[in-house]
């Protein structure tokens, strides 16, 4: 797969020689990504408002825009490679299905009760964050564009530090 | 011939789709993550040495009807080994164990074992848990250092996940303590973030407080902090123009 698709960046690069060399787990990768992007902002915001210690306030604020900047450039990427921004209905069903956060959990953090709050998100974000590493060590071995394998890169290890840090968080008493 | 590429490339991506998913990650599902399990305290970088592991907290899966910390899998035996320095969370007899989900399983039930009695069981009935998944266990009468394992067993498959977790269970039996709320032991020292501000102008590191206009350096150039923030592995300043604006 990877050398048609060195050979297919090859012929376009005829007639285009700008053109990126990308393959289709670039792609899938984008297009699954981008909606756990907006998930992950989601539950960010929600906790921006609802959580009870500073420091997982802070967290969820530089999560949302972090999150944010790296959905801008996944779209950016996938309209200049002019791929459509959602997979096929179905084709994702192996990675997703089981693994996705739901919507319901999404609403289910927003009415958790406030005594509740900092561990149900705590919890929920970082069941959505390993997923998030699984995609992007996906990314990193299949892959083919050097910049979406960089992000990639740059996804799993901030991911894991995060999850680092929300454990670190869920195991220290509360101040 | 833009489009034929194009449709070239549509077919190959549906081709590769399916490699996509054949070479897919692990399928990797749960543990608790608080108080914290073995795993957790792996993953953390609390406990050194654990191994493959720390990658993968969620993926203990082994046949149902075990009795130990690794599933039964070799690459992560570390988490049955009794010489590791695991931290035991000191805790009452009423103890909130939470869990972490990566996949949302149809679950017969969660089992949680002290030695070889068990101590508390929750029928799912399979069902599918919800957002997050805590239990409120009431530890028996056991006090003192004691390994608890916590078994969830998956409706529709063999399997189960395993999670062991230390406790160091105070209050003695029969005299439950008001607060569930666990406590953590003094650890051995490790990469705990500091919370104070470093001198304007040092040099950026992980498990920093950052407040916002605050300047760092890396790389040789310097840059302003846009958003307070704890800093970690992943968001150095030219990664993240979020956090941080060259000057």
């Amino acid at each position: 797969m990877k050398r048609l698709a060195i050979v297919l960046a090859l012929v376009a690069g005829c007639s285009a020689p700008a053109e990126p060399a990308f393959n289709a787990a670039d792609v899938m990768f984008l297009q699954m990504m981008i909606p756990h992007h907006e998930q992950g902002i989601q539950m960010a915001k929600i906790a921006e408002e609802r959580a009870a210690r500073p420091e997982v306030k802070a967290l969820a604020s530089a999560i949302r825009a972090t999150q944010s900047d790296e959905a801008k450039t996944m779209t950016t990427r996938l309209t200049r490679w002019e791929q459509p921004m959602e997979a096929p209905p179905g084709s994702h069903d192996a990675h997703g299905g089981l693994h996705e956060t739901r919507p319901s959990d999404i609403l289910s953090l927003e009415k958790a009760p406030a005594g509740q709050f900092d561990t149900n998100f705590l919890n929920l974000l970082t069941g959505h964050q390993h997923n998030a590493v699984d995609m992007a060590r996906t990314e990193v071995k299949t892959g083919l564009d050097a910049a979406t394998k960089d992000l990639a890169k740059r996804i799993e290890e901030s991911r894991k530090a995060q999850i680092q840090e929300m454990l670190r968080l869920l195991a220290a008493p509360r101040r | 011939m833009r489009k034929t590429i194009l449709s070239i490339v549509t077919a190959l991506a549906a081709v590769a789709s399916t490699l996509v998913v054949l070479t897919g990650p692990a399928q990797a599902h749960g543990y608790i993550s608080s108080p914290p399990s073995r795993q957790a305290n792996c993953a953390q970088g609390r406990v050194a040495n654990c191994g493959p592991i720390i990658y993968e907290p969620q993926s203990v899966e082994g046949p149902k009807g075990q009795r130990n910390c690794h599933g039964g899998l070799s690459q992560f035996a570390q988490l049955s080994d009794e010489s590791k320095p695991w931290p035991a969370t000191s805790v009452g007899q009423n103890v909130t164990f939470n869990w972490v989900l990566t996949a949302r399983h149809a679950t017969s039930t969660w089992e949680y074992y002290i030695g070889n009695t068990r101590v508390a069981v929750f029928n799912d009935g399979g069902r599918q848990p919800g957002a997050t998944v805590s239990h409120n266990v009431n530890l028996g009468g056991f006090s003192g250092r004691q390994r608890l394992l916590a078994i969830w067993n998956i409706a529709d498959t063999p399997m189960a996940f395993y999670s062991c977790v230390d406790l160091q269970i105070g209050g003695g039996g029969g005299n439950p303590q008001p607060t569930p709320t666990p406590t953590v032991t003094p650890r051995p020292p490790s990469p705990t973030p500091t919370v104070t501000p470093p001198p304007a102008g040092g040099t950026w590191r992980t498990g920093t407080y950052y407040a916002t206009g605050s300047t760092v350096t890396y790389g040789g150039a310097t840059y302003r902090c846009l958003q307070a923030h704890t800093s970690l592995a992943g968001w150095e300043p030219p990664n993240v123009p979020a956090l941080w604006a060259r000057v």
